[in-house]
């Protein structure tokens, strides 16, 4: 079995697993990083570390939102991100092979799965691509912008 | 009987995911609470057999709320919830006198494990 | 036969062989069954032994014959103790002092007491009982070990719950780690407890089998325990030496921490205010104080740059038939240890643009370290023909880093800053040593990463003199910081030349260029929310100026509002997010406000791209 955590950013509903996930945070206030890209919201002060905030309705091309309300925080092997997301729901339990495979749909990239749970589709987040995106994105910024 | 259960926590997320997997095996959640004093008022209301702890929370923090609870109750049954970057909180937890202790995200298999541990010892 | 050129070789080359030693020791501390480590340790004794016993050192090559002795029972073994380890370091800092003497042409200090101190071999140990399943009652207990998976989140903790648990099958006569241990953090998946109890092994180990996070439980006999316990096990990861002194200061601050706590809690107790408040201030001494000694233990001296540098000088000297004499002052001068770290490959570089470029057949090069305020500044000096402004001008504006009009009116000095703008060269020549177009701007960057800032300056015949002004510490240092488009940014303050605040009149114009008279000197003004692509606010009363050095050029930045200095600690920014250009970490003020720290030059090279 495994746990999921449901998310919806602009008309789409994503999921996480519950894993990747470290908390979920709500009304933090954002503070602004000046240099950083245009999808970096800014960043929230977490346990007493710099967390960056990733606006994901940007990131994915959705119109955008107001971020900061709910976030979440993923657990990462190389540093903690948080996703600004619209809405978070309940955590669901599914099985595995409820799961099928996503026919291959190349312009969504950040989707690696998509699940069928009870009739409703959920597209599981990819987050290696996330942070793959992210390691481009970073590593650019500056040099578009001016 | 049925056994009674208080949940601590400040996000509505986790409460409701606790109470979900409370609820399930059968045991009844007698109190949620959302901060440290909220809970020492609680537990002085319902004593239940077990209470899960978050360990960072808004106003009074879950240290010191424990640690209130056991000083008018030494035999109260405490299981810490925290996330994974607190291990120092734990450690003070675990010091401070909680019986066990779960690391956030947790799966719904380690909450029984603990469960099960803290009411059998 | 010139002694005096071959002693200073001899001691250059022990120091050499030293370092390496002290290397080497500090790796084995964590892999203490490294053969090559051993290796390599045995053969660094060897050489010392062989060249003191030439040049008729005797007592030096005494300790280093008996450093090989021991090694080599270390290799026949197979492993190298802590206490050995300890012992050699001892050893080697008894080596550095007799180096000492016979630098400064005294005799030998004895090694005798030392030799005293060698670390004996172990008793033999008890033979083995066998012990059938019992109650654990006999008066020593039984050890019971432990090992937690590998992906247990908080296994200090998890330790805490399982000791509490075992005082419930009996009495815990002690663990490895010990509660105390497991309180301050020490993490590790193994874990050993000596349990006295009436119950059976089976249940006990019954009871254990509810811990999921449990991976493997043995019982060991207290015969065999001992048996184990000599190969003793040390921490692994980064250690380091700390002095008993600096304990010694950790130890009284505690105390007076715990009577601050007790003043705090009475004058809270009795609505004290006046005493409250003076508890308080006490404290802020205290914690300003911990916070000093805390640094203490990262810092280390540039002694230990000192050997390899004066290396590089003797083989480029060698290597270009130059003679070359080395100076070094203020090596006792101390510095975080990761700045240290970033330090070594600049200096290299810097001394061999020396020897290449300054220095023609005979010179010196000076190595000065000295403080100034909460800054260390490390100069290399040459007195050779110095720096050529007529050839950095033309070379300037062959690469098109000046314009005509401006190669005349450049002073020299900001004409010398140039050389550190990437692909700038004079050498007429590729030379084996600097070669061409790598070099100073390397050297500045690394400089600059570690916050910070280099500076040329030469005279025509006096010789050229590099310094670096570098923060004492890495993670706490102590910025500016500045308001732009309502949010507050730093800078370090080593990167700050002064902060002004002129009226819009003194601003004058060259061509589309916002200039400033700074000090009889024109300044080109910059706008940070130009630079950060924010919207222009509108004109001020007063302008507030930060005056900066970038691309090696002094420039005035123009902010909103100049907030102030603080001191603060420094987070690095979790990756992907560091690879950010412009910013190079940030900072949460006690208010919870962050606050990012600009890197001014990468975000100028970020502009020009």
């Amino acid at each position: 079995m495994t746990q999921l955590l449901p998310f919806k950013v602009g008309y789409e509903t994503y999921a996480l697993k519950l894993n990747d996930v470290q908390e979920v945070v709500e009304n933090q206030t954002l503070h602004d990083f000046p240099t950083a890209p245009d999808i970096v919201a800014g960043a929230i002060s977490f346990h007493g570390r710099i967390v960056p905030v990733v606006d994901l309705a940007r990131l994915l091309g959705f119109p955008l939102g107001k971020i900061g309300q709910r976030l979440i925080v993923l657990v990462n092997q190389r540093g903690p991100v948080a996703l600004g997301v619209d809405v978070v729901r309940a955590v669901i339990n599914i099985e595995m092979n409820q799961m099928n495979q996503m026919e291959d749909f190349a312009e969504r990239n950040y989707i690696s799965n998509v699940i069928n749970y009870g009739g409703e589709m959920m597209s599981l987040f990819d987050l290696d691509h996330l942070q793959r995106e992210l390691e481009l994105i970073c590593l650019q910024a500056g040099g578009e912008r001016c | 009987m049925l056994k009674r259960v208080l949940i601590v926590d400040d996000a509505l997320f986790m409460r409701t995911m606790l109470r979900d997997i409370f609820v399930e095996i059968g045991w009844q959640v007698v109190a949620e609470a959302e901060n440290g004093e909220e809970a020492i008022a609680a537990y002085e209301e319902h004593r239940p057999d077990l209470v899960t702890m978050d360990v960072v929370m808004p106003e009074m923090g879950g240290i010191d709320a424990l640690k209130v609870i056991l000083s008018q109750d030494p035999a109260a049954a405490i299981v810490v919830c925290s996330a994974l970057g607190q291990k120092n909180l734990i450690l003070d937890a675990v010091s401070a006198g909680a019986k066990d202790f779960i690391v956030k995200p947790f799966q719904r298999d380690q909450v029984l494990e603990v469960v099960e541990r803290v009411i059998a010892s | 036969m010139d002694v005096l050129k071959f002693r200073e070789m001899f001691l250059a080359e022990a120091a050499e062989h030293l370092q390496m030693m002290v290397d080497i020791l500090v790796q084995l501390d964590s892999d203490p069954e490294d053969q090559d480590g051993i290796d390599a340790l045995f053969r660094e004794a060897h050489s010392i032994k062989g060249m003191a016993a030439t040049m008729e050192y005797a007592e030096t090559a005494r300790l280093a014959h008996h450093l090989e002795d021991r090694l080599d029972i270390c290799r026949k073994q197979g492993r190298i103790s802590g206490v050995e380890i300890d012992w050699l370091l001892e050893a080697n800092d008894l080596l550095k002092l007799l180096l000492e003497d016979i630098r400064n042409d005294s005799t030998e200090r004895s090694i005798e007491s030392f030799l005293g101190t060698i670390p004996q071999e172990s008793e033999a140990c008890p033979p083995l009982e066998g012990k059938a399943d019992g109650p654990l009652e006999c008066d020593q207990g039984q050890q019971i070990q432990l090992r937690l998976r590998d992906t247990v989140v908080a296994p200090g903790a998890r330790f805490m719950v399982l000791l509490k648990r075992f005082s419930d099958f009996g009495t815990v006569l002690g663990s490895t780690p010990s509660a105390e241990e497991l309180l301050q953090g020490g993490e590790s998946l193994h874990l050993a407890v000596t349990l006295k109890s009436d119950l059976f092994q089976q249940q006990i180990h019954d009871q254990l089998l509810k811990y999921s996070e449990v991976e493997e439980i043995t019982f060991v006999d207290e015969a065999e325990v001992k048996k184990e316990k000599q190969p003793e096990k040390r921490p692994s990861g980064k250690t380091v030496r700390v002095s008993t002194e600096l304990l010694d200061h950790f130890i009284n601050l505690t105390g007076e921490l715990i009577t601050n706590r007790n003043q705090l809690q009475n004058a809270l107790r009795e609505r004290q205010w006046e005493e409250l408040d003076d508890g308080v201030g006490q404290l802020v001494r205290l914690v300003k104080n911990l916070h000093h000694q805390v640094l203490q233990v990262r810092m280390v001296s540039l002694q230990g740059l000192t050997g390899r540098l004066s290396r590089t000088v003797r083989d480029l000297a060698r290597n270009h038939k130059k003679e070359i004499e080395f100076q070094v002052v203020g090596a006792e001068i101390e510095l975080d240890r990761a700045i240290v770290e970033e330090l070594t490959d600049p200096l290299v570089h810097m001394i061999r643009n020396a020897i290449d470029h300054g220095i023609e057949e005979k010179g010196t090069i000076t190595l000065k370290a000295w403080r100034e305020r909460d800054q260390v500044l490390v100069q290399v000096a040459d007195d050779g023909c110095g720096i050529d402004p007529d050839k950095i001008r033309q070379r300037a504006l062959e690469k098109g880093l000046l314009n005509p009009s401006q190669a005349q009116t450049i002073r020299d000095y900001d004409l010398f800053q140039l050389i550190c703008q990437p692909g700038f060269s004079t050498a007429d020549e590729i030379s084996e040593t600097s070669g061409r177009g790598v070099g100073m701007d390397v050297v500045k960057t690394a400089i600059e990463r570690v916050g910070g800032l280099l500076l040329i300056d030469s005279s025509p015949g006096e010789g050229a003199r590099i310094t670096l002004k570098l923060p004492i510490s890495l993670a706490i240092i102590r910025v500016l910081i500045v308001e732009c488009d309502g949010s507050w940014m730093a800078m370090p303050i080593t990167r700050v030349v002064q902060t002004v605040e002129i009226s819009p009149d003194e601003v004058q114009s060259s061509g589309k260029q916002l200039m400033i008279n700074y000090q009889d000197e024109l300044l080109p003004m910059l706008s940070l929310r130009k630079i950060l692509k924010r919207p222009q606010g509108s004109p001020p009363e007063t302008i507030p100026l930060v005056v900066t050095e970038v691309m090696g050029r002094k420039v005035g930045l123009v902010v909103d509002r100049l907030v102030g200095q603080r001191e603060v600690f420094i987070q690095r920014l979790p990756a992907p997010f560091d690879q950010i250009r412009g910013c190079n970490g940030g900072t949460i003020l006690g208010d919870g406000q962050i606050v990012f720290l600009l890197d001014l030059q990468s975000l100028f090279e970020r502009r020009r791209s």
